[in-house]
């Protein structure tokens, strides 16, 4: 243990990525019990490695630790110097990522071993576990991989990998509803890796020098960094389901965090390149403000649960990209409330996911109309509701941090936003928790297990986030 | 430059066995099964050698101006490991065939000894320097094949490998006019020259006029694009592919219309670099070739001619990468046409193990659910699906990265595009089988039928083998790099008339 402590961050990097991965590979062959088992010790040691590895970036904030691993020589043509692909790397913002990816990832997949059993209600399953465990432990390892890229390329390469991992999940259960979602969520997220592919195109015709490096936007001409720009916004509205291609997270309803993951790249773009147009930041505006209210819309006819929870998603993943957008237009405290913003969303999304998880598991429905006075039966998911209710709604328009500079106008348009969805949501709670209970409650048994402690635990990270990731936030820079 | 025998024997080893199949295949099961196995392992050692001796640099000649360098080492070790996976798929799949009365086991001699007559002259192609014996070996597979295509001799098959024939020959005419064009005119502008010599044509090509260059070049692509199966010369491609056994289906698409591709990387390649023209006409050719591939292949119902047109369409990405004519591209094109071998080849053997436990059902909506039931082939056919689609982490993305970076290079944004459009497209149609035939719940026939069961290890093997190297080299894309990049270097180096380094 001693040694394991004096490891730098330099040592953990590599074995961080790895431990996911090879969780997943031995997974495939495991059943029942024994994956449980396996998939929740590898999450844990990837949690543990990426706890050390945040522990030393903190030592030292402003610093940047990185590891390069490989070249493509391909690229380097017949004579040229191979650029390089492959390089983990941490710094404020990739421990931010880190943190939340491995936290809720392990929170997520103990959750998972009480989830899907043959007692659930709504989906009794316990077959192909393994499998599961396999696809979700390659998720995670993703998700680290997009944490700790060092340059685009990285990112791009591990950004698929997700893709390819959300539509296994999303299909999960392989019946006709489950399959179209993920057949959807497949196609419109690989549109948006094409753009992604055009965008390192062009930064490898157009850079003389390491072209997928972080860097890269500050190196090349201004219109081709504007182009670069828009292509990269394009994969990550098409990710981060933003319009016009948000209608794939609402059939998916795919957990919040793979997804807030995905304006990792969105951040990490804004954060690296200086001197973008004003017209490039007010795109970005514009569209996030114009998705935002489609979802806010959408939302007041929404009957299901999970739907509402997905839209809500797509909605929060707006005010980042507003935030972004204000980094573009030189606010580094909206730039850096935003990633702020992306933790606490995090937790407080992941939180609501697993409580209506729960709700449903022991209901079976997960349709408002059929569901009151569940409070009374199972109280703990009705605290962890609001928990993750109020979570979500405090943070993200800080309005001291919008005011300095924007108008008045989007501040307002923000907050007015804000409070019809937090008041739709208490509203919900209100529904669903208190009242008499409905037919499909009533017949729930009191119980008490994994789930329950995962909630809880999940309750508490909620409350004390920004403990840790504030510091973070503040050490995240504007204009590489 | 080295004399060695290494590449007559890697023809006369596969013709051998051929011979002993036809002569001994007869009198026992045993005999002719082993002596294919037997010949192509022996074929893939020799391949190994060949690429071992090349890849450190410099190149072989033997008798029969006989010539291997870096693209020749490359196809050629492809096409023994391809071919043997082949093999060792065919003996439960054809003993399956004669169980089931669809051919007699006498007959078997001929498919095994047409499959190794077909490997030698396979090798021959890769391996001569003269361009009429590049032509006669290109007719010989094509004659090999066709027999092998109308196999099961039924009127389908028939007309298959009729229409095979007919436009093949017909369209091979064009290469030899091509050769013969070139050869007359390098008399009497190039005196002295070597003009058959595929080595030699760099040197030949800057001395000749634009006119007679520019129409030998259409004639090239006519003629060897017919055999890749390029738009709009493909019509033999889906008809043949369909009716053929499975896993001849999969040598067609796997290698014959890759000898194609490897023709066009000998010749055109060397014009490209001289002619602005060529390179936008075969990016247009190309392009045609993937849009009316994918296309097509969204509206069939037989997975067979499915994957058919999707060999047209990816074909497309091969010719034109190579039609470039620079590093990127030609780089691009050779590792397209060795990932689309290795996919392509899997996809192939996974409907051909779909056919094997439904007892040859092969239509779309006659499947449904067998997943469950035959898992490994599930999964080959969807980690195929996946790279044909060109996703990372599997091959199939490192290729088309490349190629798209090599049109944007050369500034046609519009190649780059219709690529990316037909690389999404695939994707979905892929996936889109694949959910139809493997997931969702059992409740038709074949998929509710008991005795549907995973297909031997001898089949699923070689498959897996397969999956693997589509994994591996996606995960890892330098492995093969160092054959590529020496594949690369000497077709460049003949098109700038230096030395093969």
């Amino acid at each position: 243990m001693s040694a394991l402590l004096q490891m730098s961050a330099r040592d953990l990097l590599v074995p961080l990525v790895a431990a996911p991965l090879i969780g997943a590979l031995l997974c495939i062959f495991l059943k029942r019990r024994l994956s449980d088992f396996v998939a929740a010790i590898f999450a844990a040691i990837t949690l543990v490695l990426a706890i050390g590895t945040i522990g030393d970036v903190f030592a030292n904030l402003s610093h940047t630790v990185s590891v390069p691993l490989a070249r493509l020589a391909m690229l380097g043509g017949e004579t040229g110097p191979a650029p390089l692909v492959f390089e983990l790397s941490i710094d404020a913002l990739g421990a931010l990522m880190l943190f939340i990816v491995t936290v809720i990832g392990f929170l997520v997949v103990v959750y998972s071993s009480a989830y899907l059993s043959p007692n659930n209600v709504e989906h009794p399953a316990g077959e192909a576990k393994g499998r599961y465990y396999a696809w979700l432990l390659l998720f995670l390892g993703a998700m680290v991989g997009i944490a700790l890229a060092g340059n685009f390329f990285q990112l791009f390469i591990f950004w698929e990998l997700t893709t390819l991992c959300s539509w296994a999940l999303i299909s999960h259960y392989q019946n006709e509803e489950s399959l179209r979602a993920g057949f959807k969520a497949l196609i419109m997220t690989a549109i948006g890796g094409l753009f992604f592919i055009l965008a390192l195109v062009l930064m490898y015709l157009s850079a003389d020098s390491e072209p997928f490096a972080f860097d890269v936007l500050s190196r090349v001409a201004p219109g081709v960094r504007t182009t670069i720009f828009v292509f990269l916004l394009i994969a990550a509205w098409a990710k981060a389901a933003q319009f016009p291609f948000f209608t794939w997270l609402p059939d998916a309803m795919a957990a919040p965090t793979p997804i807030s993951c995905y304006l990792h790249a969105a951040a990490r773009t804004v954060s690296a390149s200086f001197g973008l147009s004003y017209g490039v930041g007010l795109l970005m505006g514009i569209m996030a403000l114009g998705t935002i209210f489609i979802v806010v819309f959408l939302f007041l006819f929404q009957d299901d649960l999970k739907k509402i929870l997905a839209l809500s998603t797509i909605a929060h993943l707006g005010y980042i990209l507003v935030a972004c957008a204000m980094g573009i237009w030189g606010s580094t405290t909206a730039f850096q409330g935003g990633l702020l913003h992306i933790a606490a969303h995090g937790c407080g999304k992941g939180l609501l996911f697993l409580s209506v998880g729960m709700l449903t598991y022991y209901t079976g429905t997960r349709q408002v109309s059929e569901l009151s006075g569940v409070g009374a039966k199972l109280p703990l998911v009705a605290l962890a509701f609001f928990v993750g209710a109020f979570t979500i709604a405090g943070v993200p328009p800080l309005a001291g941090f919008w005011s300095k500079f924007l108008g008045a106008v989007i501040a307002i348009l923000l907050l007015a936003e804000s409070a019809i969805a937090f008041g739709f949501f208490l509203w919900i709670g209100h529904r669903v928790f208190f009242g008499k209970p409905s037919a499909a409650v009533a017949q729930v048994e009191k119980s008490i297990g994994v789930m329950h402690v995962v909630i809880v635990l999940l309750a508490i990270l909620c409350a004390t986030v920004h403990i840790y990731a504030i510091p973070l936030a503040e050490h995240i820079p504007l204009g590489m | 430059m080295t004399e060695s025998f290494l590449p007559v024997a890697l023809i006369g080893v596969p013709l051998i066995a051929s011979l002993v199949i036809f002569t001994l295949g007869r009198w026992s099961q045993r005999c002719r099964e082993g002596v294919a196995v037997g010949g192509g392992l022996l074929t893939l050692y020799l391949s190994v050698l060949i690429t071992r001796a090349i890849i450190g640099g410099g190149v072989l000649h033997g008798y029969l101006q006989t010539y291997a360098d870096g693209l020749s080492a490359l196809v050629v070790l492809l096409v023994s490991i391809v071919t043997l996976i082949i093999i060792g798929y065919s003996i439960p799949y054809m003993n399956r065939q004669v169980q089931q009365g669809k051919t007699t086991a006498q007959r078997l001699v001929i498919y095994y000894g047409l499959v190794m007559l077909f490997l030698a002259v396979m090798m021959w192609v890769c391996l001569t320097n003269n361009m009429i014996w590049l032509y006669v070996a290109l007719e010989g597979i094509t004659l090999a094949t066709a027999l092998l295509v109308c196999f099961y001799w039924n009127r389908e098959g028939l007309e298959a490998s009729y229409k095979y024939l007919i436009l093949v020959v017909t369209g091979l005419c064009f290469a030899l006019f091509a050769t013969v064009l070139l050869y007359s005119a390098a008399g009497q502008y190039a005196p002295g020259l070597p003009a058959l010599m595929l080595t030699e044509l760099g040197r030949i090509i800057p001395k000749i006029p634009r006119s007679i260059n520019l129409l030998a070049v259409a004639f090239f692509i006519v003629g060897f694009g017919t055999k890749a199966g390029l738009v709009p010369f493909h019509a033999w491609l889906p008809d043949s592919h369909s009716e053929a056994p499975a896993p001849i289906s999969a040598l067609l698409s796997g290698l014959v219309i890759k000898v194609g591709a490897y023709a066009l990387a000998r010749t055109i390649t060397i014009f490209a670099p001289h002619y602005n023209a060529v390179i936008v006409f075969v990016a247009i050719m190309a392009s045609a070739s993937m849009l009316i591939g994918i296309f097509m292949a969204w509206a069939q119902d037989d997975l067979k001619r499915l994957l058919a047109f999707h060999s047209v369409s990816q074909i497309g990405y091969v010719i034109e990468g190579l039609g470039f004519g620079t590093y990127l591209g030609v780089y691009g094109g050779l590792f397209h046409l060795v990932n689309h071998t290795i996919f392509k080849s899997l996809l192939f053997l996974s409907v051909g193990a779909v056919m094997y436990a439904t007892g040859g059902l092969r239509r779309i909506s006659q499947l449904k659910g067998l997943g469950r039931k035959m898992p490994i082939t599930a999964v080959c056919f969807f980690i195929g699906a996946v790279a044909m689609g060109g996703l990372p982490p599997f091959n199939g993305f490192w290729s088309k990265l490349t190629l798209f970076m090599a049109g944007g290079e050369l500034h046609l944004w519009w190649a780059v595009a219709i690529g990316m459009l037909v690389s999404i497209l695939t994707l979905g149609c892929m996936v889109h089988a694949g959910y139809k035939v493997f997931w969702g719940h059992p409740t038709t026939e074949p998929a509710t039928n008991p005795g549907l069961k995973e297909v031997p290890a001898a089949m699923w093997v070689g498959m897996g083998v397969l999956a693997a190297l589509c994994l591996i080299i996606g995960v890892y894309p330098q492995l093969i790099h160092p054959l590529l990049h020496r594949g690369t270097e000497c077709i460049l180096a003949v098109y700038r008339a230096g030395a093969v380094p």
